[in-house]
């Protein structure tokens, strides 16, 4: 067992008197799990955890290509919300958004989320039909959710330009107070600390090369590290979904593009809250280190490259000084991108597969992170039931066929 | 921000110019009543979503709008060929 | 101080400026940095560091510095987080740190806390989540630098596009011998040069002291280089000032430059572009962006006046200023002796402290001592010594056992009121990295080296570890003849051979200082984020092992500076403590923007009403004399309602309800897509793109159609009308037409 985390194991560190546990241990593969989870990013690490936790089984193994977090986990602007349109979505995100609410304390890992409300604008007449709607949807949901008009932004966010005159001015905002952000570098963390914490391997540099299967069934896997044996297979890689997919002889209905981002400089606190625009295609908070985390829009072309184009940013930060004009000489310190894997209906694919006792856990898209605990626990009941929890069941990738699409363009949040 | 030529305009043109357009090669069914749901699903909803030399769609948005074939690796984004519809390109299913 | 008989080709003394910093008057001069002119006044504190609330000094004198921002002016024109180096002294400016370093500060009172508060501190504390919601905000408002900015920017950005055959990007010799080989090699082909700093020659301006042929050189290639700058239709373009700040797919580069005073232009009613953004699609790039010296690792290494010795050396040798009359110069190669005497020449006290045991000395280290500057050859500094300001040294021998440096003897006390270091030169090889290339691990200069080979680009000088100029010259002809060849432009390049010695600076320069001074408290190695050696190695205690975790773990690199000083350094510290070699512990991920760029600079001229085109009806004004409020739909601008004095939207619409009720009502439907079907298949293609029947609607009728896409999701809906069997006129929605006719 870990030292918890507290003020007085701080104090007793501080004395000289003990010595840090470590968070990460590393771990060699053995040669046989009862689940292995490709991916250690958030999902992958959190579906290791609830594994352990609540379904009882630790025997599990979480294989990493490089370090943990280091995928869209660690590339992401943190934003955190579950006003989504569609009932079962909604439902989904407003599942992770309870477990956000006492993640820090179930992990003993201050994963620093922190509720300071997200407003989605609006700047049409449609835009307003539109969160009208949503908020409405939401409100049927049990899920928090406002409509506020521009008086009320311009009160809370004095900074922002409610102009009439603007080219497309601000006409109101749905809000949601529960909304807002985390350190993503510490979602993984804490969730891989108390995965170990409970048995889980942790294996990083560790790639799947290749999905063992026989006569429909999963057997294992080949890795940078040798064979790995496992009836249970979870896939939770993301951008990367499609090649472990065809390891295992199979296709997926998603594609990956670049997503990109960028940070200022840190400043004081000058934004407290997060702000979304669909219609100017961006999004902005502020770090609790002072800077900027900005979004900006997906490429429309295929890639793996972890990098996208310029005028995809440079139109964001066009964007981001059409709602703030004061921000014009602060500057973006860095950018980056992500490998996205965007499903047709804007939601994710959380399901078994043609293959027994491999499952896949992918297509989140743009905005995955918000729904790190939530995907990793229906997941992981998924797997240790091999039956889709209750939750996850509307996200079966057979809707593909059936037709049962949930479309959520309109609240994914990035324009499509 | 990719380097484009465009094989009817005949010229090498800046990314901007241009909109992506998906995987290139899918046949629309011939007979679509005739498909199975799953037959039908691949078509509408499954891509290869190949990591490599990867063949795509591009059209000239700003330019003369019409459309045509780039195989482009979608790991170093270099562009190896480009096509117009019809031609022959190094992998053209017939 | 101002040295006083100090010659300098950049200064004018003539022309006396006075500026503002921190609530002070001082006075500087045209050609100096802010930076340069606070040394010349004997301003020694700049900042507070951001964790530990430090009295901080200058310790660069370029992009590299991390301590000294401030902000700058107020209004529409206040600018936060500049570094002072980068700032061009004008009359009148204003300043202000970004951490005021003398007043009191929270930080530095609860110093006593320190030691509870590691690397990590927030991840461990404050758990329970009604907790942190009481907490972040008070702990949000201690981090951060500048503020904000408050008002509208009052300047404007351009956006300039550029084709060229050859981008070589930094002006110092190498930039200068390849853009010159090309020209001089080729009739047609084009070149562009850019370069950060406001004059062409990088580092050489250091040799001018006591190397004369440098001086002509320069002068005789910077001659040339005007010659084919100054005709009609002259194939080179040269931006100073200018910082080649992100490299995309196909050799897209983009560049800032800022405009000659950094401050805005207004003059004659026409205002001029604060900032000039560069879009460069070259076919080949000459990369000659130099290298970023690093700092000697020892306890208390942030206080002020400790500096790196080549910034030392340019304050000295372009500006006539230094912050010091008793320096002393420590590192692990040859260029610290090159800046004791530079110090020596003008009558400064200095000495040379090396890491390295004497025997085998180069002529520089000879000429060093035979000018009579003390030297002590197998010493390290172990900390040094003052509260804020430096004030002396501890000092002990140390032995190379094996492939480690050791502590041998007593530790000994040398006073000094400067301290400048060098650690060695990490190759600026971020641009290089932008667009996927990787670095590897040299182990004959031990730096990160650039890929060796990559597509229509080349790399020249100290980027490539060469220090020598002369040296520089040869690589630079020789990558130039490369890039000539690719081009087609020869049919065999030309390789000259270079020194032997040609790795100079670098052979003898390593990363590991006695791992017993790592161990020490208070090492810092990125100063910005006051990352020390043992965050580091509690990070790697803790299994955050990866160089990645150990950064995102400890912040290091995470500042405005992007880590040019530390995080090479950082890597080796962790190599130290990992107990592996450097190249297993890799590099962290380089990205752009190699230096801050404005948003402004970004969106250009895409702000305000140009943030997006504006589309009118053609009855446009007729809307406007009826008083109509618009809605935005796409980018047209729609009639929404028109109300009369004294009417809100519902009575207005009420009585446009009633008047065509009553009498007659019109519908500007101009905004809507408008497609004009003909053919004899006219009415087969309707019935293909939307879901319902059109085979049988006679002409002169006309039918809402609803159009789905293959996914089955409806994609937009319209009416169409039938004018004949071969001709039907459709309609679109407004908002759905740019997406129809753009793809």
């Amino acid at each position: 067992m870990q030292k918890k985390y507290s003020w007085y194991s701080l104090l007793k560190a501080g004395l000289g008197n003990q010595e840090w546990d470590q968070a990460i241990p590393l771990s060699k593969p053995k040669s046989k799990y009862d689940v292995i989870i490709i991916g250690g990013g958030g999902h992958g690490l959190a579906t290791a955890y609830y594994l352990a936790k609540e379904c009882g089984i630790t025997n599990v193994a979480v294989l990493e290509k490089g370090y943990i977090g280091g995928g869209n986990t660690g590339r992401n602007t943190t934003i955190i919300r579950s006003n989504y349109l569609r009932d079962e979505a909604s439902s989904l995100y407003e599942h992770s958004m309870r477990l956000w609410e006492g993640l820090s304390e179930d992990l003993n890992f201050n994963v620093m989320f922190s509720q300071r409300g997200v407003y989605n604008l609006g700047h049409t007449l449609q835009d307003m039909r539109d969160i009208e709607r949503r908020v409405n949807a939401n409100v049927l949901n049990g899920v928090d959710a406002v409509v506020v008009d521009h008086k009320e932004i311009k009160e809370q966010i004095p900074i922002i330009n409610t102009s009439k005159n603007a080219r497309y001015p601000i006409m109101g905002a749905s809000f949601q107070a529960r909304a807002g952000v985390a350190r993503h570098d510490g979602v993984a963390w804490g969730f891989a600390r108390a995965a170990s914490n409970l048995g889980v391997d942790i294996i990083q540099n560790c790639e799947v090369i290749d999905i063992e299967v026989e006569e429909g069934k999963v057997k294992g896997v080949k890795t940078t590290l040798g064979d790995i044996m496992a009836d249970r297979v979870g896939c939770v890689s993301a951008g990367h979904s499609s090649v472990v997919a065809k390891m295992a002889g199979l296709r997926l209905p998603v594609e990956s593009h670049p997503l990109q981002a960028f940070v200022s400089e840190a400043m004081k606190p000058i934004l407290h809250t997060v702000v979304m625009s669909n219609a100017v295609h961006g999004y902005v908070s502020q770090s609790d280190k002072g800077d900027l985390v900005i979004g900006a829009g997906i490429d429309g072309y295929n890639s793996y490259a972890q990098r996208g184009s310029a005028k995809i940013v440079e139109h964001c930060a066009a964007a981001i000084l059409e709602l703030f004009p004061i921000f014009s000489r602060v500057r973006m310190n860095r950018q980056w991108g992500g490998i996205v894997d965007v499903c047709p209906d804007a939601c994710p694919v959380i399901s078994p597969t043609k293959v027994e006792g491999l499952y896949f856990n992918c297509g989140w898209g743009t905005g995955g992170f918000k729904a790190t605990p939530g995907s990793g626990n229906v997941f992981a009941h998924t797997i240790a039931q091999d039956k889709q929890h209750e939750l996850a069941v509307p996200f079966h990738i057979d809707r593909f066929t059936s037709g049962a699409l949930i479309d959520e363009h309109g609240a994914a949040g990035v324009a499509h | 921000m990719f380097l484009i030529d465009c094989p009817y305009c005949k010229e090498s043109r800046d990314q901007n110019e241009f909109s992506p357009a998906g995987e290139a090669f899918i046949a629309r069914p011939q007979n679509p009543e005739e498909l199975s749901d799953d037959e039908w699903s691949d078509y509408v909803f499954y891509r290869t979503n190949h990591k490599g030399d990867h063949w795509e769609q591009w059209v000239h948005t700003n330019g003369c709008r019409k459309y045509f074939l780039v195989k482009r690796s979608t790991i170093s984004h270099e562009i190896l060929e480009v096509a117009a519809f019809g031609e022959v390109t190094s992998e053209n299913p017939s | 101080m101002r040295l006083k008989n100090h010659k300098s080709d950049f200064i004018d003394q003539s022309e006396a400026l006075s500026f503002i910093f921190n609530n002070k008057s001082y006075k500087g001069y045209k050609g100096d940095t802010l930076a340069s002119a606070l040394i010349a006044n004997d301003v020694l504190f700049f900042a507070r560091s951001f964790k530990y609330g430090r009295k901080r000094g200058l310790m660069g004198s370029g992009v590299e510095e991390p301590n000294a921002l401030v902000s700058l002016e107020i209004g529409g024109r206040y600018t936060p987080n500049l570094k002072a180096t980068e700032v061009m002294l004008y009359d009148g400016l204003s300043a202000v740190s970004s951490s005021n370093p003398n007043s009191i500060d929270f930080r530095a009172l609860i110093k006593p806390l320190h030691r509870f508060m590691p690397a990590g501190f927030y991840y461990k504390t404050f758990i329970k989540q009604k907790v942190w919601a009481m907490v972040e905000d008070s702990l949000r408002s201690l981090a951060g630098f500048s503020k904000a900015p408050t008002e509208k920017d009052e300047d404007v950005y351009d956006h300039v596009f550029h084709h060229t055959e050859v981008l070589v990007v930094g002006g110092g010799v190498a930039g200068i011998t390849a853009a010159l080989e090309v020209l001089n090699n080729s009739k047609t082909t084009r070149v562009i040069l850019v370069d950060e700093r406001a004059h062409l020659g990088g580092e050489l301006f250091n040799e001018f002291q006591s190397d004369d042929t440098a001086i002509s050189w320069h002068h005789d290639n910077l001659s040339k280089l005007l010659e084919f700058k100054n005709v009609a239709n002259s194939r080179l373009k040269i931006f100073s000032r200018s910082t080649a700040y992100a490299w995309y797919d196909h050799n897209y580069i983009e560049v800032l430059q800022t405009n000659a005073t950094g401050e805005s232009l207004i003059s004659g009613g026409t205002q001029a572009a604060r900032k000039v953004l560069h879009k460069i699609r070259a076919k080949e790039v000459i990369l000659a962006t130099g290298a970023h010296e690093r700092p000697m690792l020892f306890e208390t290494n942030d206080l002020a006046n400790i500096m790196l010795s080549q910034s030392v050396r340019r304050y000295l040798n372009e500006f006539g200023v230094i912050s010091g009359k008793d320096v002393v110069l420590y590192g692990n190669n040859d260029s610290i002796y090159s800046t004791a005497i530079d110090i020596n020449n003008n009558e400064i006290n200095c000495k040379v402290i090396d890491i390295r045991p004497s025997g085998g000395e180069s002529e520089t280290v000879l000429k060093a001592k035979k000018l009579g500057i003390e030297v002590l050859q197998g010493y390290a500094v172990l900390k040094a010594h003052g509260t804020n300001l430096v004030k002396g040294i501890e000092v002990s021998s140390v032995e190379m056992q094996g492939k480690k440096w050791r502590l041998t003897g007593p530790s000994k006390r040398l006073n000094c009121d400067l301290l400048a270091s060098s650690g060695g030169f990490n190759p600026v090889v971020h641009l290089d990295c932008h667009c996927g290339a990787k670095t590897f691990f040299d182990e004959d200069s031990q730096a990160f080296l650039p890929q060796k080979v990559r597509k229509n680009r080349q790399v020249c000088g100290s980027i490539s570890a060469i220090g020598f100029w002369k040296d520089v010259v040869i690589d630079a002809k020789n990558k130039a003849q490369l890039t000539l060849l690719s081009l087609g432009e020869i049919k065999k390049s030309t390789q000259d051979s270079m020194s032997e010695n040609y790795l100079d600076y670098y052979n003898a320069s390593q990363f590991f200082v006695p791992i017993e001074i790592l161990n020490r408290p208070k090492v810092f190695i990125d100063m910005q984020n006051d990352v020390t050696t043992l965050d580091v190695a509690l990070a790697i205690r803790e299994g955050y092992r990866s160089i990645e975790h150990i950064k995102r773990y400890t912040a290091m690199g995470f500042g405005t500076d992007q880590g040019k000083t530390g995080n090479i350094n950082g890597i080796a510290v962790a190599a130290q403590f990992l107990d592996v070699p450097l190249s297993e512990v890799g590099t962290t991920t380089f990205r752009p923007a190699y230096t801050g760029v404005d948003f402004g600079a970004m969106a250009g001229r895409e702000v305000g009403g140009f943030f997006d085109p504006q589309r009118y009806t053609t009855i446009h004004d007729s809307h406007l004399e009826s008083g109509a409020e618009f809605e935005v739909v796409g980018q047209w601008y729609r009639p929404w309602y028109y109300p009369k004095s004294g009417e809100d939207i519902h009575q207005a619409v009420n009585r446009e309800c009633l008047a065509v009720r009553t009498s007659l009502g019109m519908m500007d439907a101009s905004t809507l897509g408008k497609i004009d079907v003909q053919g004899k298949d006219a009415r087969e293609f309707l019935s293909r793109v939307y879901t319902n029947a059109w085979m049988k609607l006679a002409p002169g009728s006309c039918r809402y159609g609803l159009m789905c896409n293959e996914k089955g999701m409806i994609i937009d809906d319209g009416v169409s009308t039938c004018i004949n069997d071969n001709h039907f006129i459709m309609t679109t929605t407004t908002g759905v037409l740019q997406a129809f006719t753009l793809l």
